[in-house]
């Protein structure tokens, strides 16, 4: 990948709290027009990533690039480029939706009202509302609205389901960021949901610790990991060729999850070891996220 | 510019109910005056007065308010990303917000104040240009308190350890400010020190507008580094403001003799060659500095400049020591001082007493003894005799003598006072010896004349006294007494002739008394009068608006001075004059010697000592000049609006 096409360039991040790494030399790019989806388990260094991706906190090391341009210094001009999400409802409580959409639209070069009207409209919300008298879903809803109406080339979502209902959270991934990615807007979210991003992101980071642990492209990872059962007799993976990122007993057999499936090694593998019967199935994105930050992984 | 108008107008919005407030504060007084409380005519006054404490209160609150949520709040409370995911830079969003606050310190109270001026403008305009400093200071203040409130809110609400070395940063400040001012006080600089606090304040006011705006172009959404943002732009800016102060006052307290210039202030020792030396310096502000200064050799020693304020210098009889008030108090209307001595005739250090007086001029509450070596001071009603070289007290007696009142040591072991009463329509000048050895004070004499003051000269050796009382009706009926010194007794009595009397006059050492009389057509004679009554010598010196005898010189000579009429200006003229037999020695033109001797409260004159020089004026320089040869020697320049302080005090 050119890293002049990516819409978002991450080289180096480090960010520290006292003596507390939080995000620790984190190095991944986004290109243009794709989905991005950064998981990682609370306290995983998401959260300081993302403020260091819209300009709001200055790393202690490395820097964060859009569209070319680092963002901490850039931050003003770029954000007429990019709509966030933010993880907390941020708006002023006092402030009605419709006088929200006002304030902001004096901010931005383009501003469609339009969209702004239909969306609410679709999210249910009226523009009289006061924001702080919405529920955390729809001031979420809100946050989407307007950051959806300057027309965005980059959509930063910072945990956008949180607080969602099951109909909203459908609503978020299957018409929203979907459409966006149609139209070619590059879409980088945080988010818990991961049954929700699994048919629309294009790329998945996990974030453990700080460091970046995985970083791929969607397709890639599931194909890579599978669940691999011999239930009727146990397996020893030490000395195979396949990694695997979680073993366990299972019934008087094993189960391991493989994280570099490969059929023809492991068939070999399967010869080798004199194993029969063996049962293969892929892995949801949640159980890869398990697999990858859970305890004991090895890979 | 737009986009911080634009925050701007968000946050004045917001607080909406803030001119509501406002509305009701205005209308709040007229209910006040309504109120069966109020007197009837005192409507208008309650109007203006309750609306002016509602307008005040409404500007501190909202000052408070408004400081400590700008930034602050939304930090804490995590919404300033509302901000900053928008396309707006860091100047906008603090501009906007500052000037959001701003609005409402100065907006809001005026509301509350229009309909009161309109209504009750009587009552504003009975202050005259006074409620313009009040409504400014009241604007000032609240907008430094506005800075002040951001800045405390940043660093409580930062929850950081960081807020110790603010802590400790502005304790610095909080010392560091009296301590830079505190010499300017001391040297009377008071519109240097407006200057200067009105420097800081805009310091201040430039820190929080600096520090905010790096505070959030730096520290952004994050607490601490918002913190450290401010603390890095707010305290070198402030620090660097105190240092360029601190510099300036160092350069504003070390001017040398030379340098002064302004409000020229000298008074010599009776004998020897020393000065004390005050007054401002060219581009040193107001401060006014303070030397004793040796004539002879030029050598200068640095004292305080407040001693121009309240008269608080001596010097010993010989010459050889000075007695000087050095300043307790922080603040310059504190006049709580110690005296300390400086002996001159070698290089031993100053001696502090541990004496402290709070008296004010005219007068010194102290003498100091010829030899320098003992002091008498009254504290309260009591007169203490003190040794320096010990610093004990020989003797301490209550005297409850009233001011005005003179005394000097007679010898070593005696103190004369003298005072002055009205006794039965009569003035009365009652003297009395302080024995030190036995603690004993004796009345030893009275005089007694008519008047309601008097103005008293002893001899250097104090056995004789010239006393001219002041009467109502003009100077021509004031007597001229010359008397014995210890026991009040009248020598001789010289009362004014038909169209004559005198305007300055003197008594020498021998006894004579030299009298400058004046006719009512300006023309002017020095009259000698010896001790018996006897005329002398009647001298002619023209016509002139004053005459006065400044000096007595050894050799039995006396300098005497004309000059024009108040306020007329013109040349004045010295001259010096043998007693012995009339003849005028030598005339200058165009110098004025002068001593501010008015604060001495010992009523010996200086005359006869062996001194050389004198202190003296010319039109453009002060210079030291020898009467006898007529040689000068340059001090300093004087300020092209350098008048001196006896020119000030003239009139001139």
């Amino acid at each position: 990948m050119n890293p002049a096409d990516s819409a978002i360039r991450i080289a180096d991040l480090t960010v520290r709290y006292g003596r507390k790494t939080a995000v620790d030399g984190v190095s991944f790019a986004v290109p243009g027009g794709s989905v991005y989806a950064l998981l990682g388990r609370n306290g995983a260094g998401k959260s300081s990533l993302v403020r260091c991706l819209v300009g709001q906190q200055k790393p202690n090391a490395g820097g964060v690039a859009l569209f070319g341009e680092d963002v901490w210094k850039r931050r003003a001009a770029l954000m007429d480029r990019v709509g966030v999400v933010s993880e907390e409802a941020d708006a002023p409580p006092e402030m009605r939706v419709a006088a929200l959409a006002r304030f902001s639209a004096k901010l931005y070069r383009s501003w469609n009202q339009d969209a702004v009207d239909e969306r609410l409209k679709r999210f249910g919300i009226a523009a009289s509302s006061r924001y702080g008298d919405l529920s955390k879903g729809q001031k979420k809803q809100v946050a989407l609205a307007m950051a959806l109406a300057p027309s965005p080339e980059l959509l930063i979502l910072d945990d956008p389901t949180l607080g969602l209902d099951v109909v909203a959270r459908k609503v978020l991934f299957e018409e929203v960021i979907a459409e966006l990615a149609d139209r070619g807007i590059t879409v980088l979210l945080t988010t818990h949901d991961l049954g929700g991003i699994e048919g629309i992101a294009d790329r998945v980071g996990i974030l453990r610790d700080g460091r970046l642990v995985l970083d791929e492209e969607m397709e890639a990872l599931k194909s890579r990991f599978r669940r691999v059962r011999f239930p009727s007799q146990p397996a020893a993976f030490s000395d195979a060729t396949l990694k695997t990122a979680a073993v366990r007993a299972w019934g008087g057999g094993t189960e391991a999850v493989v994280s570099n499936y490969d059929e023809l090694a492991f068939e070999r593998f399967r010869s080798a070891s004199s194993l029969n019967a063996a049962e293969v199935a892929p892995l949801s994105l949640e159980d890869i996220f398990i697999a990858v930050t859970g305890e004991g992984v090895q890979s | 510019m737009n986009k911080a108008l634009t925050i701007g107008y968000r946050e004045v919005a917001e607080k909406k109910f803030v001119f509501i407030a406002a509305g009701v504060g205005a209308v709040l007084p007229f209910v006040l005056a309504l109120l069966p409380l109020t007197r009837s005519g005192t409507e208008h006054s309650v109007v203006a007065l309750s609306a002016a404490i509602f307008a005040a209160s409404l500007a501190v609150g909202l000052a408070v308010s408004g400081g400590s949520s700008m930034i602050g709040r939304e930090l804490s409370e995590r919404r300033l990303s509302f901000y900053f995911t928008r396309p707006v830079g860091a100047a906008a969003i603090w501009f906007g917000k500052l000037g959001a606050a701003i609005f409402m310190v100065l907006i809001a109270p005026a509301i509350v104040l229009l309909p009161s001026l309109l209504f009750a403008g009587d009552e504003w305009r009975a202050y005259g240009d006074g409620q313009w400093p009040i409504l400014g200071l009241t604007v000032v203040g609240s907008i430094v308190l506005l800075g002040a409130a951001h800045l405390l809110s940043t660093f409580l609400r930062s929850r950081s350890a960081l807020i110790v070395i603010d802590f400790v940063l502005a304790v610095v400040v909080a010392v560091a400010i009296p301590l830079l001012m505190r010499p300017l006080m001391q040297g009377m600089a008071f519109k240097t020190i407006i200057a200067l606090g009105t420097l800081l304040l805009i310091a201040f006011v430039v820190a929080v507008i600096a520090g905010g705006w790096w505070q959030v172009a730096d520290g952004r959404t994050d607490r601490r580094r918002s913190h450290i943002a401010l603390s890095r732009a707010f305290w070198p800016i402030l620090g660097g403001a105190l240092l360029a102060c601190a510099a300036y006052v160092g350069w504003i307290v070390s001017p040398g003799p030379a340098d002064i210039g302004r409000r020229l202030a000298t008074f010599s020792a009776k004998e020897g060659n020393w000065m004390l030396m005050y007054g401002q310096a060219k581009h040193r502000g107001d401060y006014v500095s303070g030397f004793i200064y040796d004539m002879d050799s030029g050598k200068a020693i640095r004292i305080g400049g407040s001693d121009l304020l309240w008269g608080g210098s001596v010097f010993s009889r010989d010459g050889n020591t000075a007695v000087v008030r050095r300043p307790l108090g922080k603040a310059s209307w504190n006049t709580s001082s110690e005296l300390i001595v400086y002996p001159l005739n070698g290089d031993a250090k100053p001696i502090e007493t541990g004496i402290v007086t709070k008296e004010r001029a005219p007068r010194l509450p102290y003498s100091v003894s010829d030899d320098g070596r003992r002091l008498v001071y009254q504290e309260g009603p009591n007169f203490n005799v003190f040794d320096i070289a010990t610093k004990r007290s020989l003797a301490s007696v209550r005297m409850n003598i009233e001011a005005p009142y003179w005394l000097h040591f007679v010898g070593p072991d005696v103190v004369r006072f003298y005072n002055l009463n009205s006794v039965n329509g009569e003035l009365a000048l009652t003297i009395y010896e302080l024995d030190v050895k036995t603690r004993n004070v004796q009345q030893t004499g009275e005089l007694r004349t008519k008047g309601f003051s008097g103005f008293l000269e002893v001899t250097p050796d104090g056995s004789k006294m010239l006393f001219r009382s002041f009467v109502k009706g003009g100077r021509a009926s004031e007597p001229l007494i010359v008397a014995d010194a210890r026991t009040g007794a009248r020598i001789t009595t010289v009362l004014h002739e038909e169209g004559m009397w005198a305007n300055g006059s003197s008594i020498l050492a021998d006894g004579t008394l030299v009298a400058g009389m004046m006719r009512a057509d300006r023309q002017v004679t020095a009259r000698f009068i010896a001790p018996g009554g006897a005329v002398k010598h009647e001298i002619p010196l023209g016509i002139a608006g004053r005459v006065s005898v400044i000096d007595e010189l050894p050799g039995n000579r006396v300098l005497v001075q004309t000059a024009p009429e108040l306020p007329a200006k013109g040349a004045r003229t010295v001259l010096l004059i043998d007693a012995s037999n009339g003849n005028i020695l030598r005339r200058t033109e165009g110098i004025a010697p002068w001593n501010d001797q008015m604060f001495d409260r010992d009523p010996r004159h200086g005359r006869v000592g062996a001194h050389r020089w004198l202190p003296t004026y010319t039109n453009t320089t002060l210079v030291a000049w020898d009467p006898v040869s007529g040689e000068t020697r340059h001090i300093a320049d004087r300020l092209p609006d350098g008048k001196s302080r006896g020119e000030l005090l003239r009139g001139e």
